[in-house]
């Protein structure tokens, strides 16, 4: 009998494909993406073990006909289309490397104009990058996920993989307070099943980010030094696929349609400075600047962040507030939605 | 000084780095402010009293 595999042996390399590698090597919907990666970009993502397969199940376009003449479904009567549909890639990471959370920082806006070693902006009103099949114009704007599997000719290769949403989140009474991304990967590209040995670049296995929230030091909401218990953002900018190319119904590439987005919550300590925020941000719907973390190595800033709501917790521990908040460019757009720096 | 003569209010960047991070791409008109400098501002616009609460910039 074939050895039983424990959820521990499969491991996760994430990179982001080189789109103008030549040739269409890199361009969006090449499959050799993983051999053609921007420099210094493959990490071993130590993503929580056991971690997820690709989700698979909507890969498939189904349906099941029920036919005149007939009360019970036969095998004709499912319809099963593998290539039209899409996949998905959901993570939970403690982040660890940093050029790993830097990639992804990247992936969810590729047509950033920052420098991602010292700080990622995203600004007011986001370009969205052209995801035309074989586009190859000199951004790059996919990722790739290779699940390595212990049987080895069962590794997962997911290219052309658009990250649709980006979580961050950190709080005092877990991991440590340490900074903990989740997301998901979207392809309308069938994975690869085969025996994929691409592995990361050099010294990108390594453990070399800690920061969390006993990092932030300059913590600040409204102009006020606070608190804060827990903070977490969200950051959504979705893709869809569209229409098909080719024989096997994969996608003609994809479109962010949608609203380029972030949301949050920050938990702050009641006190006098604090409790008059009910009042003065709140009901006066004036935006509020909200910054945690230390100016430089870890740090979220949201400079017009929105309030929407007041979630009291009178708990033994100590009086806190959950305010949620949605991030906006200001005044006319004056203002980036947010600067987030993870190095 | 005439009796309508009102005193012009100066502002700067509390921290021009932070602010050139925050809103300098969005508008030519805040090169000042993110060079630390001090610039006649209007009080009565929604985002420098955005600014003011918040202590983005702070009165010279």
């Amino acid at each position: 009998m074939a050895r039983a595999f424990s959820g521990r042996e499969y491991t996760c390399i994430f990179g982001i494909a080189d789109n103008n590698a030549g040739s269409q090597a890199g361009a969006v919907g090449a499959a050799t993406q993983d051999e053609n990666a921007v420099s210094g970009s493959k990490v071993l993502l130590r993503v929580d073990a056991p971690m997820n397969d690709i989700d698979f199940s909507a890969g498939y376009n189904r349906a099941e006909i029920a036919r005149a003449g007939s009360t019970a479904l036969r095998h004709q009567d499912v319809v099963n289309h593998y290539g039209s549909g899409m996949w998905t890639w959901d993570f939970d990471y403690l982040v660890d490397n940093e050029k790993a959370i830097q990639n992804m920082l990247e992936l969810m806006h590729p047509e950033h104009s920052s420098t991602i070693g010292t700080s990622m902006v995203y600004p007011a009103n986001p370009t969205p990058s052209a995801y035309g099949h074989l586009d190859d114009a000199d951004k790059n704007k996919c990722g790739f996920i290779i699940l390595q599997n212990p049987d080895t000719d069962q590794d997962r290769y997911m290219h052309s993989a658009i990250l649709q949403n980006l979580d961050f989140s950190m709080d005092a009474g877990t991991d440590g307070g340490r900074l903990r991304a989740s997301g998901q990967f979207m392809s309308g590209y069938k994975p690869i099943i085969e025996s994929n040995s691409e592995t990361f670049d050099t010294n990108q296995n390594k453990s070399d980010y800690a920061k969390g929230l006993f990092d932030c030091t300059t913590t600040s909401f409204g102009g006020s030094s606070v608190t804060v218990r827990s903070f977490s953002l969200s950051i959504s900018n979705p893709a869809n696929r569209i229409g098909f190319q080719g024989s096997s119904g994969e996608t003609d590439g994809y479109v962010r349609g949608g609203t380029f987005g972030i949301t949050g919550s920050i938990t702050m300590k009641i006190d006098d400075t604090t409790n008059a925020f009910l009042v003065s941000k709140w009901q006066t719907n004036t935006n509020v600047a909200i910054q945690v973390g230390n100016g430089s190595t870890i740090d979220f800033s949201i400079p017009e962040a929105n309030i929407s709501g007041w979630n009291m917790d009178m708990a033994d521990e100590g009086v806190f507030v959950e305010v949620p908040f949605t991030a906006t460019s200001g005044t006319d757009a004056g203002a980036n939605l947010a600067v987030i720096k993870l190095t | 000084m005439g009796k309508n003569s009102k005193k012009v209010k100066k502002f700067k960047a509390n921290n021009p780095k932070v602010f050139a991070e925050w809103y300098g791409a969005n508008a030519p008109s805040y090169d000042d402010l993110c060079a630390g400098k001090a610039v006649e501002l209007d009080e009565k616009n929604s985002m420098v009293k955005h600014w003011i609460d918040n202590k983005i910039i702070v009165e010279e």
